[in-house]
């Protein structure tokens, strides 16, 4: 991703052709994020649309010593916990699900991972229960502190461990379904 | 341990390396909801801007109106009294304080004028100025009592021909200048009582009263020396039971003009102070007396409008029924119908044209049709299979804070502008639930349950705010009618939620019937 300081000067005046060329710039980046912590793709680009709305009208405010691209997924991850906010409890009444913490190794998922397309790991990331998606997409994919997770979502610290504890769990039960095949061609 | 980190260490990577193809609808929808978003700002500028201009331009007309000529005379009078009105007909016809300056400067020959009419209407009263003589009528104090009727007069008079220049008093059994008791007592020389009362007054102020240009009525020379008028006497002016108002010529008023009725328990000028004169029951105040001093000119003038105490609070009940217009969504009129209106408001009179309003109301959105949240959950079982829960939203319901500001146009006419902020309060809906299996469509035969619920209102916004207009009319005694027109400002769903880019507006108007509780 290459953006030019003129075009984000475009952007400001509010050139739609270079708001077009922005957005078609960072979307592939802005929807790898989106869908991460949303339930599905046509979520993921509503949400999308929104933080490049934000993005847009923030664009003043942008200093050119920050990385853009940083800046955009900083913008982008908080759009999508104020939306997870907003919908937090309907989406906690249907979803809940008890999850056991098991810690076994992960070599023989780490090798069947290459054999994973992606679109299937973003499949495994939404079948996660609502919190723990949030909570490992901040933790693992995007490198937050369970301290600053639970300020982002409001909740303790240990409870933010518990969800990703959780999380990886359930993680490695739906992968050890998905390379059952694998295991089977390999023996 | 290590096995795990490196798993997600992969995982990350993989995910950062894919690559999503650009969608170019989904472009079309951020176009739509840039324009949305930027084309919201201006019908609120719009109409914020407009409500301000309204304001500052009925602000200035009502000042304009308020300050009229008249109050250019200084306010001398302070009057705690309810009953007192003002005729501001016989204000604008005295021209004084000129006439007073005229008198003050010029008066060393000012002689009584027999020819003044005696029964010159009191609501008229004017200057005379007749060849030598200059009779100046500044004041006509009148008040009604039930059981009795006396008179009392202010006046003073100049007549430099005569050495004993009679000076008119204001005097009161409270005021700064004492009477003496022989002005009061019944049969006392009323030119006596006049030459004390002045010279008190001039103890009292340490100044020495030139002239006092105040005759009533049509005077003489003669009349001065004692020759009483018949309808008001010595005794009438001099026997005042309170001896608040003493008569200085008393033989000299004008029945016609000298109406002053003093109450027995309320003395009708209370006191008179170096600037201020007060003045208990009270009916009508016509003209203005003034003594003019070496240092001062001590005037008493009337601020219009006085008014006599009115109810300036209320507390009153609303009901009745909104309208709005709604929304298009997807094609379809939302929101659009009739709700309920029901409340109660708080009314504040700053003065007889300015009002505020505060209060607190229930309202709501029926006809929600194209609300609707959708969530999935797709199952890889054997084949696919889906976990959809709806959320039908039924309706809303909100407790809004309506802040009023009105004007009084005409004696039962309100018309205002106005904010009513709303917060929502809980909602209605529908949660339906289905199953189904390798993408087969919602129906009733894979709908697992439904059922009514509340309080879920994730995807609308907790708060609304209408800028209104509004017009209330009076229909009886405590009923009026208010009749509204409510702009939205603020998105009712949230566009992401919903998944569209619509701006809606809780836009429409309202009719409803207030019956005034309280008031005091």
């Amino acid at each position: 991703m290459n953006i030019q300081p003129q075009l984000i000067k475009d952007c400001i005046n509010r050139n739609r052709r270079s708001e077009y060329e922005l957005y078609k710039l960072t979307y592939s980046y802005l929807m790898s994020i989106s869908i991460r912590y949303t339930r599905n793709q046509d979520l993921a680009k509503e949400y999308l649309n929104v933080g490049f709305l934000k993005i847009l009208s923030n664009l003043e405010k942008y200093k050119e010593e920050i990385p853009f691209k940083a800046w955009i997924r900083k913008i982008m991850i908080n759009t999508l916990i104020d939306e997870y906010r907003k919908q937090k409890k309907h989406i906690e009444v249907i979803d809940y699900v008890d999850y056991h913490y098991d810690n076994s190794d992960y070599a023989e998922l780490n090798s069947a991972l290459d054999h994973i397309n992606t679109n299937d790991i973003y499949k495994l990331i939404t079948q996660l229960p609502p919190m723990a998606q949030q909570v490992f997409n901040l933790f693992v994919i995007d490198g937050y502190s369970h301290k600053e997770i639970g300020e982002i979502l409001n909740i303790e610290e240990g409870t933010s461990k518990w969800h990703l504890n959780s999380a990886r769990t359930k993680l490695k039960e739906i992968l050890e379904q998905m390379v059952t095949p694998y295991r089977i061609e390999a023996s | 341990m290590k096995d795990m980190y490196n798993f997600e260490k992969n995982l990350k990577k993989k995910l950062d390396e894919n690559e999503f193809p650009f969608d170019e609808k989904n472009w079309e929808k951020a176009s739509a909801m840039i324009d949305a978003s930027r084309s919201n700002k201006k019908p609120f500028m719009f109409f914020m801007l407009s409500a301000i201009a309204l304001l500052v331009t009925t602000g200035a007309v009502y000042f304009f109106y308020n300050s009229s000529p008249d109050n250019s005379t200084e306010n001398l009078l302070a009057v705690n009294n309810s009953s007192i009105q003002v005729k501001e007909t016989s204000l604008n016809a005295v021209d004084y304080p000129n006439e007073i300056n005229t008198v003050s400067k010029e008066s060393k020959n000012i002689q009584t004028d027999p020819s003044t009419p005696v029964s010159e209407p009191a609501s008229s009263l004017t200057a005379h100025k007749s060849g030598k003589t200059e009779n100046y009528i500044k004041s006509h104090i009148t008040s009604n009592n039930k059981h009795s009727e006396e008179t009392a007069n202010i006046a003073s008079a100049e007549n430099n021909n005569n050495k004993n220049n009679p000076s008119a008093n204001l005097t009161s059994g409270k005021s700064d200048f004492k009477n003496t008791s022989a002005s009061n007592k019944p049969g006392s020389n009323s030119n006596t009582s006049a030459t004390t009362n002045a010279g008190n007054y001039d103890k009292a102020k340490n100044t020495t009263v030139k002239e006092i240009p105040v005759v009533l009525g049509s005077n003489s020379g003669n009349n001065l020396s004692g020759k009483t008028n018949s309808s008001n006497t010595p005794e009438n002016a001099n026997t005042n039971k309170l001896g608040n108002i003493v008569n200085p010529v008393a033989a000299n008023v004008n029945p016609a003009i000298s109406q002053s009725k003093v109450t027995d328990s309320v003395p009708a000028v209370r006191a008179v102070t170096d600037n201020t004169l007060i003045v208990n029951s009270i009916d009508s105040v016509n003209i203005i007396p003034s003594l003019v001093t070496d240092s001062t000119a001590f005037a008493i003038s009337i601020a219009a409008p006085f008014q006599a105490k009115k109810t300036t609070d209320f507390l009153y009940a609303e009901a009745g029924a909104s309208y709005l217009l709604g929304w298009n969504s997807n094609g379809i009129q939302e929101a659009n119908g009739f709700n309920l209106v029901a409340g109660f408001n708080y009314l504040h009179y700053f003065n007889t044209i300015i009002s505020f309003g505060i209060g607190a109301q229930y309202t709501s959105i029926n006809n929600l049709s194209q609300s609707t949240y959708t969530v999935s959950r797709v199952n890889y079982d054997f084949g696919v299979s889906k976990d959809i829960t709806s959320i039908k939203y039924i309706r809303l319901h909100y407790v809004t804070v309506p802040v009023k500001l009105g004007f009084n146009v005409g004696k039962n006419n309100v018309i205002g502008v106005g904010a009513n902020i709303s917060m929502l309060l809980t909602d209605e809906y529908r949660d339906e639930r289905h199953h189904t299996n390798n993408a087969e469509p919602m129906t009733d035969n894979n709908q697992l349950s439904t059922k009514k619920g509340n309080g879920y209102f994730a995807g609308f916004n907790p708060y609304d705010i209408q800028a209104s207009v509004f017009y209330r009319r009076k229909l009886a005694k405590g009923l009026s009618i208010n009749a509204e027109f409510g702009y939205g400002l603020m998105d009712i769903k949230n566009n992401s939620h919903f998944k569209n880019g619509n701006f809606e507006k809780s836009t429409g108007g309202k009719l409803t019937l207030c019956y005034d509780l309280f008031k005091k």
